[in-house]
């Protein structure tokens, strides 16, 4: 068979951080593949829609999604869609398998860099009944309901509050979807109790606090903004109609062949259990929201350190400011290195870009150096409208003080 | 009612992953030796972060895995034509 094609840089995963990294690498002259286990490039960007409070415009991930592959394309890079990288090996080699068949794609790739773009994962909310027809994740709801544009159930229940299952229950009720109520995970989750949810969510507030109060009566109407002020946990907050109930769990799913309820019971702030106040809830779908957790099994595969974080959703590799690995030609980006929004990761994947530059020795065409982005990224993140974890910049300065401590290159 | 479902691939419930806790398994790497959770075609993507909350992770700082439950190549299921093609390049 003949050699292989060498390329400058293999991407994988082609979200917002890989996509825009490919485009300015392959704009310097670089030699670039985009490798992909969806059959469409733009990873979970595809599925979202929100209204941007920044400016209160639609959020149309998937138009986004499409223009980021295009101007890669228009750049030069190439791209694959249903193939999934399976191992990587130093030098570098990286393994590709084709899970919806073998379409004569190589089934390696040889390269000089490799930018770990694989983005999070969902981590799970396992309870009794989780496994039933009906029940499934919030992202999973997410992609049914914005790509597929089918309904996940008619009566639906939401179990988790954040930021991402907010935004979800929001898109489903503008698919038409009776989304009954959002209440918390069972009191077996770790950090489920009213008083831990409201303190994650009360940052929110604080956050870019123009542009919240801009939201006013839709986004987080002033209801909200009181009780995230005050310490007290208010039973019921309203959020474009669905409510929220703060002081409810989810303490199993029912069924026997399809979801047809959930059993709820009243927790008390610190989530004990109030006897007496169990009840059901008929739905015919529960979509179970538990946060967010970066996907590094490809790294976890190699020589290199990691950092515990809760600020960054879970373990990342250490790595510079300027997105660097321990090893030599690997770079990482994106929510692999720790959960943020799309418009984060986008500006990752043109950091990232930069030092992907510099080190191949290629020459950016609009210029620009590293540590300046690296900088920017940082102001970026104080000043967005929204984060998944108010510290997520702390999480960063761990990551960083281990990068500098490890010693290798900065 | 608690009985319910850990690691979908291998078939281990939560009782299965409690039971190798109070036998002694200190880590999800202990639990998943004692019981098979993780060891299945999705090698524990889903079921390792349950199984971690069940057992604690403890270990804090700079750590050299992402979990004391092992990954392994290949991190995906892999077609044997794959392999096949991949040995004869
Ligand atoms: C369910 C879910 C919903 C989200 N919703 C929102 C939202 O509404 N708004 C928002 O701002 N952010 C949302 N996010 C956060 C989201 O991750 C970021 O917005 C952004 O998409 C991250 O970009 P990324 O490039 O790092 O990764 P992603 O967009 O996740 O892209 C990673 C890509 O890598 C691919 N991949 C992973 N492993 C492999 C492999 N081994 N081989 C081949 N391909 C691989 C995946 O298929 C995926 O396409 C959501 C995240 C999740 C998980």
């Amino acid at each position: 068979m003949s050699a292989p094609e060498a390329f400058d840089l293999v991407v994988i995963g082609g979200g917002p951080a890989g996509l825009t990294a490919a485009r300015d690498v392959a704009a310097a002259g670089g030699r670039v593949m985009v490798v992909d286990e969806n059959h469409a490039m733009g990873g979970k960007l595809r599925g979202q829609l929100h209204e941007d409070p920044a400016d209160s415009s639609w959020w149309k991930g998937w138009e986004l999604a499409e223009q980021a592959e295009k101007d890669a394309v228009d750049a030069g890079a190439r791209m694959m869609t249903d193939v999934v990288a399976w191992g990587l090996e130093p030098g570098w080699t990286v393994r590709l398998t084709y899970p919806a068949g073998r379409t004569g794609g190589p089934s390696q790739l040889t390269t000089r860099a490799v930018l770990v773009a694989t983005g999070a994962v969902e981590r799970p909310m396992p309870v009794a009944g989780w496994t039933l027809p009906g029940a499934m994740t919030i992202g999973a709801a997410q992609v049914l309901t914005n790509i597929h544009r089918v309904k996940p159930g008619h009566r639906v229940l939401v179990v988790g509050m954040d930021v991402l299952s907010l935004t979800i229950a929001r898109a489903m009720q503008l698919a038409g979807v009776d989304v009954v109520g959002i209440v918390l995970p069972p009191t077996t989750v770790k950090g489920s109790s009213p008083r831990a949810t409201l303190g994650r969510l009360a940052p929110m507030a604080k956050l870019a606090p123009a542009k919240y109060m801009r939201l006013g009566g839709h986004f987080l109407g002033w209801s909200w903004v009181q009780a995230l002020a005050s310490r007290l946990v208010p039973r019921t907050l309203r959020m474009w109609g669905i409510p929220l109930h703060l002081r409810t769990s989810l303490v199993a799913i029912q069924g026997t062949d399809q979801v047809t309820g959930a059993a709820l019971v009243n927790v008390t702030a610190d989530g004990t259990p109030i006897p007496g106040s169990e009840r059901k809830v008929a739905v015919d779908a529960v979509c179970l929201a538990n946060g967010l957790i970066p996907l590094n099994e490809l790294l976890a595969t190699l020589d290199c350190s990691f950092v515990r974080s809760p600020d960054l959703g879970g373990t990342v590799p250490v790595h510079s400011d300027t997105l660097r690995t321990q090893l030599d030609g690997m770079y990482v980006a994106g929510n692999s290195i720790g959960i943020e929004s799309a418009k984060i990761a986008e500006k990752q994947g043109a950091l990232v870009a930069l030092s992907i530059i510099d080190d191949l020795g290629l020459s950016s065409r609009h210029g620009g150096d590293a540590a300046g982005a690296a900088l920017e990224l940082m102001g970026a993140r104080r000043t967005m409208e929204f984060q998944f974890d108010a510290n997520v910049q702390r999480g960063h300065d761990d990551v960083q003080r281990a990068w500098e401590k490890s010693g290798d290159r900065a | 009612m608690n009985d319910h479902m850990i690691c979908r691939c291998e078939d281990v419930t939560a009782s299965d992953v409690r039971a190798a806790i109070d036998a002694g398994a200190c880590n999800a790497q202990e639990v998943k030796m004692r019981t098979r959770a993780g060891m299945g075609p999705c090698q524990g993507r889903v079921c390792r972060p349950a199984v971690e909350a069940m057992v604690g992770v403890t270990s804090e700082g700079v750590l050299q895995s992402t979990s004391s439950m092992t990954v392994h190549l290949p991190v995906r299921p892999v077609s044997l034509q794959d392999l096949v093609i991949t040995r004869e390049q």
